[in-house]
């Protein structure tokens, strides 16, 4: 301790030295800038439950052998989702698709079933997509302002493909998928 | 004096920079993390075969279908006791959506008379009919001769390589003058009666 304090006031005295030699020496001038960009992000959000999956179980009825008309499952939810800045929605699904089974159905059966997909939440109309649909304007949906909320994402309208008479081919597995996408528009 | 300054000017100018490289990397939007769920469901094996009924092809010899009871009308000529000519088809609305197997089966093994089971007809009389069975389901064509040789279970079974809906049709035809004793043999007096079974089974 008893060092320092000498040794801090001679640094001093070399600094101002050059000023009291000196009487009006030019302003020297730094100039800095700083700039930052906040890139456009959205993020999904997290989904809420253990499993992604829509998990519709048994698809027929089992005293006809016919596709149920009342299949549902409970619905997803992406829980926090933000967009910092102008954002999209979209949704696209594929059929439920037997996995097991090969070749074309015999005449009666279908291998594959239709379905609507949807995610609400985000922007005032939900984003939907129907499998069988020859088009699906809606399926994309913008947001014009930042945001943040949750997405529910919801499928149902399950159908046959190649119409209701027909039935389903035995298959343990039969799988489609749900995209749903959040982007930043620029 | 300059020196210091310049050289602090140079540190902040090379933060500057620092912060506009940066700056310039997060710029590019980040790619969109799509989130996938998958959607399943199961279809179990299943067959189902529902009650007879009569079908388009009319009925000779045979009266209506009760049930799932078919009568004959008159299976013994009334003058020489000889099997009289009979025929009858059956449908039955069924469905099987995976590759099966196809199963006739005849309890007796043909039109037996009841009530002797074991015991022999008196000479020269015939004590049963044998019949043929025509099935007609998806892709197979088979004939079930229940040939009435032997008063026992009888079956036919044919693979269906494929799933199967629709009309499950059995003809079901009488020759006149057949039994299991000679062509034309009489008949002895009783109540014949078998019973055809149709399952769907896996294979």
């Amino acid at each position: 301790m008893t060092l320092s304090k000498p040794l801090a006031c001679l640094a001093l005295a070399t600094l101002l030295a050059p000023v009291a030699a000196h009487a009006a020496p030019a302003p020297a001038t730094g100039v800095v800038t700083i700039n930052a960009n906040v890139a456009p992000r959205c993020e999904g959000g997290t989904l809420d439950g253990a499993s992604s999956t829509f998990e519709m179980g048994i698809l027929i009825d089992t005293s006809s052998g016919l596709l149920l008309n009342d299949l549902s499952a409970p619905p997803k939810t992406l829980v926090g989702a933000f967009c910092n800045t102008k954002s999209s929605i979209s949704i696209i699904a594929t059929p439920m698709q037997a996995q097991s089974f090969t070749g074309a159905p015999p005449v009666g059966f279908t291998d594959a079933i239709d379905y609507t997909a949807s995610a609400s939440g985000w922007t005032p109309t939900a984003a939907t997509f129907t499998t069988d649909a020859a088009s699906n304007p809606a399926a994309l949906q913008t947001r014009d302002a930042a945001f943040t909320g949750d997405i529910t994402v919801e499928v149902s309208n399950f159908t046959p493909v190649g119409g209701v008479a027909l039935r389903p081919v035995a298959d343990p597995n039969y799988l489609g998928t749900v995209i749903v996408t959040l982007a930043a528009v620029s | 004096m300059k020196a210091p300054l310049m050289r602090t000017a140079a540190i902040l100018a090379g933060l500057s920079l620092g912060l506009a490289a940066a700056g310039a990397a997060s710029a590019q939007t980040a790619q969109p993390q799509p989130a996938n769920f998958p959607v399943h469901g199961e279809t179990p094996q299943l067959c189902i075969v529902g009650n007879p009924q009569l079908g388009s092809g009319g009925l000779v010899n045979f009266l209506s279908l009760n049930g799932t009871t078919l009568r004959i009308d008159r299976l013994a000529d009334s003058r020489t006791l000889a099997t009289q000519a009979a025929s009858a088809d059956v449908t039955f609305a069924a469905m099987c959506n995976f590759p099966h197997r196809v199963v006739l089966e005849s309890q007796n093994g043909g039109l037996f008379r009841g009530g002797s089971v074991g015991q022999p007809p008196p000479s020269g009389f015939a004590d049963g009919v044998p019949y043929t069975a025509t099935l007609t389901w998806g892709p197979v064509n088979a004939s079930f001769f229940v040939d009435a040789a032997a008063r026992k279970d009888t079956q036919l079974g044919v693979a269906v390589g494929l799933p199967v809906a629709g009309d499950l049709k059995l003809h079901l035809a009488i020759q006149p003058g057949a039994s299991n004793l000679t062509a034309n043999a009489p008949l002895i007096a009783g109540v014949y009666s078998d019973t055809l079974f149709v399952t769907l089974e896996p294979q």
